[in-house]
């Protein structure tokens, strides 16, 4: 049984425009964002808080933990590659997703060495591992590996789980 | 614009409106358990150092302006309505919120008046112990039965190091736990780590604070400040206070704080008392005992008293009555205070210094001295032991001297001696004879004690040292080099820059160490000193004259400095004053270069340090242009060197002119211009706005200052004239002419002097006749061994 579901009362996702969206300012501490690129480089609360400097911030302020800290890279590296499964190495791109059995199909597009692949991942059977089969660009490869060699500027792989 | 006053009789400075332009400090406890606090109870407390010891939190620097403190939230019931029994930080408006603030010795006592609600709130550290009071009395002038609840609140820090808990949140967030049994508060950091007391400088120990409220049953509390405060919230409307009840919220790790609560129902006219306590240490330890022992209301009465009788018994030294009203509240208490202030807390401990600068900076403390030595002898030689310690076998000095760490005979200097400052040891030619002339303690001279890096000397030969230092770094015209810094830390001259200044102070040194030489019977060190001293005086008078004033200094390049040659920084007011106080200058020179400063620096608020201002001129000798022009070294008032020029003017036998410089930078003369000077009128500063600056009077850096020594040391020494030497006092006043007599009560080595000077010809200077209980004394000098414990002293001028 799932634990009923309370929704956030400060926000949700606006996946289309890439936001997280702060809908009553009075969160429990600042939620922030970073600004800038290059050299300046800003931190901004949901309120306006925050600061601004110059390169190196260690003579401007503080840097809060929920933000800056290992689990971000790790985190991303554990969905990425662990649960969805999609891991670059030397010869190619490894398809190897381990999602929950009620996952029936997920997609990624991903960019690889400067060729897009759109991944169709489906589980028809409600699998947790285990890639039966691949088609990359209607051609079946074998294993689960899709071959640099094979890719072309624009490609769909079907997997089946 | 006036905004207190002064109550000599209570040794107090009343502010009389809360809004002051700046918030207007004090301080509580002693070197074990010090406090700062405003005129609003903002402030913060720290155990041993306010950067290693720092369990109270506090924001320097930023808005509004003095907080947190500790403050006590007053809750009418009946309609919700609060305020706080300092006028901030609820902040009510003052037509409907009067508020007196009384500054005294060591406590502060704030009474405000509220809504037909009373309440006085008085702070203090009570002798001997780690533990502040705060103690509310609340009284109903409303004539109606009142129902009101009493939050306390203070900010505690995570860390006792005041970097840590200030900027490393990813640690300090998540090592403090408090706990709440028998009714006391304990605030835990690292609760897991045994204590290690005897390695103070360990941050990371298991450490504690307790609080706790009596009087009154305890209604509740909070300990997680975001629970007592609400989110978004601030000082001003704490979520508890604006609901009327605690939680009970037990702070796991972010941010303690410490609020009680007590519920009051008081009939008309009716007065109840709490008390808060809040110290160091565990909370069923030491805060037990000290509830056990210090809570009730007529101990806590007792211990106020005993620490006014203390603090007023170190001010006794000296008390005077004169025709200058603001003299007298300088000199009789707050700058005494103050001097005890600086000794105890060096510059470490402020509203501006946050408290990170931790040790004893060498040529800060070793001129602290010049103003204790009077005051607190026994103390002043034990310290200046300490610093003599700090002396480099070379004769040069630790930048800073760590008291808690200190190791003489393991400590070492910079092998690059640029990096050392070119004067640190000669201010020990002002310090070591003000010790020993006050307790004519000569045996000093002779006491044995160890470098900071390697070997032993007397006290005699550590200051022959200091010289030969100076001897030993010269520059092409054969002056001492002025090295990392001389005084001024803004004139980087290097090995190869020389300083007129440093040269001026070694010139004192000479005549000083032969002096002391003379005394001691050492006819060849006497002879030495002579020798270099004649040496020197050729140097000044060939290199260091400018016609009309003493330059400053010669670059690397030979470029000079303070001439009037100069595009910019023309003439420098130190060489001038300290050209005369050393004897350099000849009688023609002397007037004539304190004429110049008089004629080219003096303001309504002081002489500049030097003019006109720098801003074009190169860096890498004058650090100055780091300021804007007409602040701090770049011509600014700097205050500390103010008192060198009344003493050079009473030197002179000039005392209007002595006193127009005194009056100029004294605070007590600017009460009624609060709102130009800005900072408190009752301690000096480090420096004030020139005519150079925008804010021409405004002032900054109160209280931990080189200025408060000085400064008493000239109106005590030179305007005043009281003059201990090794064995006896001279008595030598120097004042203005209009001045027809004044008193002075002075303790002189355990004996009582009770002085009377009669001016009846309005002369500026000279003693004509002075007795000693009836008998005539000759040359103004009264010895020793002719005081008995009580004399009558009678000095007539003219």
């Amino acid at each position: 049984m799932t634990a009923p579901v309370t929704p956030n009362p400060f926000g949700r996702f606006d996946d289309a425009a890439r936001e997280y969206v702060i809908t009553r300012p009075d969160t429990p501490l600042p939620w922030i964002n970073y600004l800038g690129q290059d050299d300046l480089f800003g931190l901004c609360t949901n309120t306006a808080g925050g600061y601004t400097f110059w390169r190196d911030a260690s003579s401007a302020g503080e840097a809060k933990n929920s933000w800056l800290t290992g689990a971000a890279a790790w985190t991303f590296v554990a969905i990425s590659q662990g649960i969805l499964g999609i891991r670059p190495e030397n010869e190619g791109l490894r398809v190897d997703p381990c999602i929950p059995r009620g996952w029936k199909t997920f997609t990624v597009d991903r960019v690889y060495r400067g060729k897009k692949i759109r991944i169709v991942v489906n589980n028809p059977t409600g699998a947790q591992k285990g890639v039966k089969r691949i088609l990359l660009n209607g051609q079946s490869i074998a294993g689960n590996l899709i071959p640099l060699d094979l890719l072309e500027s624009d490609n769909e792989a079907r997997v089946m789980l | 614009m006036r905004f207190g006053h002064f109550d000599d009789a209570a040794k107090e400075y009343v502010v009389d409106r809360p809004d002051t332009p700046k918030s207007w400090t004090n301080y509580l406890g002693t070197t074990e358990y010090g406090s700062v606090i405003t005129n609003n109870a903002g402030g913060y407390s720290f155990y041993k150092s306010a950067s290693q010891g720092r369990f109270m939190r506090f924001r320097t620097n930023t808005i509004p302006m003095d907080q947190p403190g500790r403050y006590f939230y007053i809750r009418d019931n009946a309609d919700g309505d609060y305020w706080s029994s300092s006028w901030q930080p609820v902040g009510k408006p003052l037509e409907r919120y009067r508020s007196e603030c009384r500054h005294g010795t060591a406590y502060t006592i704030i009474t405000s008046q509220y809504a037909g609600i009373r309440s006085e709130s008085t702070y203090f550290v009570p002798l001997q112990q780690t533990f502040e009071y705060w103690r509310l009395r609340v009284t109903n002038e409303s004539g109606r039965p009142r129902d009101l609840s009493v939050f306390t609140f203070a900010e505690f820090a995570c860390n006792w190091r005041l970097t840590q808990d200030l900027i490393n949140q990813q640690y300090t967030a998540y090592i403090v736990r408090a706990e709440w049994k028998d009714g006391i508060l304990g605030i835990i950091t690292n609760p897991n780590v045994p204590p290690d007391p005897e390695h103070f400088e360990n941050g990371d120990q298991g450490r504690s604070i307790w609080m706790t409220l009596t009087g009154a049953d305890i209604a509740g509390y909070e300990s997680d400040r975001e629970r007592f405060l609400g989110s978004y919230r601030t000082y001003a409307n704490p979520i508890v206070v604006e609901r009327g009840q605690c939680g009970g919220s037990l702070a796991y790790g972010d941010n303690p704080c410490g609020c009680v609560q007590a519920n009051l129902m008081l009939a008309p006219g009716e007065t109840r008392e709490l008390v808060v306590l809040l110290g160091v240490g565990w909370a069923a330890e030491e805060g037990r005992r000290a509830v056990a022992k210090f809570a009730s209301p007529t101990r806590v009465e007792k211990e106020l008293q005993a620490v006014k009788k203390e603090w007023h018994s170190k001010l006794e030294s000296l008390k005077v009555e004169t025709p200058d009203k603001d003299l007298d509240h300088m000199v009789n208490v707050w700058n005494p205070y103050a001097c005890l202030i600086n000794f105890a807390w060096s510059r470490a401990a402020s509203l501006v210094y946050s408290g990170e600068r931790d040790g004893l900076g060498y040529r800060d403390t070793v001129q602290d001295f010049v103003g204790s030595a009077a005051l607190i002898p026994e103390e002043t030689r034990q310290r200046l032991e300490l610093m003599i310690t700090g002396q480099l076998s070379h004769g040069g000095a630790m930048e800073v001297v760590k008291q808690f760490s200190h190791h003489p005979g393991h400590e070492k200097g910079p092998d690059d001696h640029s990096r050392l400052r070119a004067d640190d040891c000669l201010w020990l030619f002002n310090a070591v004879p003000a010790y020993v002339n006050e307790t004519g303690d000569s045996g000093f001279y002779r006491k044995v004690l160890p470098y900071a890096d390697k070997g032993e000397d007397t006290v005699f030969k550590h200051l022959r040292r200091a010289l030969e230092f100076n001897l030993n770094h010269t520059g092409a015209h054969g002056l001492p080099s002025g090295l990392h810094a001389d005084w001024n830390d803004c004139i980087r001259l290097g090995e190869k820059g020389e300083s007129l200044f440093v040269t001026l102070q070694a010139r004192l040194g000479f005549k000083v160490y032969g002096e002391i030489a003379e005394m001691l019977g050492e006819k060849a060190e006497a002879a030495w000193a002579r020798t270099q001293l004649a040496a020197m005086d050729e140097k000044i008078q060939k290199y260091g004259w400018d016609g009309e004033w003493f330059v400053r200094a010669y670059k690397d390049d030979g470029e000079v400095m303070g001439s009037k040659t100069c595009k910019e920084g023309r003439i420098f007011l130190n060489p001038q004053t300290w050209a005369v106080l050393s004897g350099a200058a000849t009688p023609e020179q002397a007037v004539k270069a304190m004429d110049s400063a008089y004629l080219q620096l003096f303001t309504d608020y002081g002489l500049m340090l030097c003019r006109p201002a720098f801003k074009d001129t190169p860096y890498h000798v004058v650090r100055a242009v780091l300021f804007n022009e007409g602040t701090k070294e770049n011509g600014g008032i700097f205050s500390q060197i103010q008192p060198w020029a009344v003493m050079a003017e009473c030197v002179l036998g000039r005392g209007e002119r002595a006193m127009e410089y005194y009056r100029a930078f004294l605070p007590a003369a600017q009460n009624d211009k609060a709102e130009i000077r800005q900072i408190e009128p009752y301690v000096f500063c480090q420096s004030t706005h020139s005519r150079a600056s925008r804010q021409y009077g405004v002032s900054r850096l109160p209280w931990l200052t080189g200025t408060t020594a000085w400064a008493y040391y000239a109106a005590t020494h030179h305007i005043l004239g009281l003059q201990p030497e090794a064995d006896g006092m001279r008595i030598d006043p120097c004042i203005p002419s209009a001045w027809k007599s004044f008193s002075m009560e002075r303790r002189f080595r355990g004996k009582t002097l009770s002085i009377r000077v009669e001016n009846p010809n309005g002369v500026q200077k000279g003693v004509r006749r002075l007795t000693l209980n009836g008998k005539e004394m000759k040359g103004g000098f009264i010895p020793a061994k002719e005081l008995k414990a009580k004399n009558d002293i009678t000095v007539v001028m003219g």
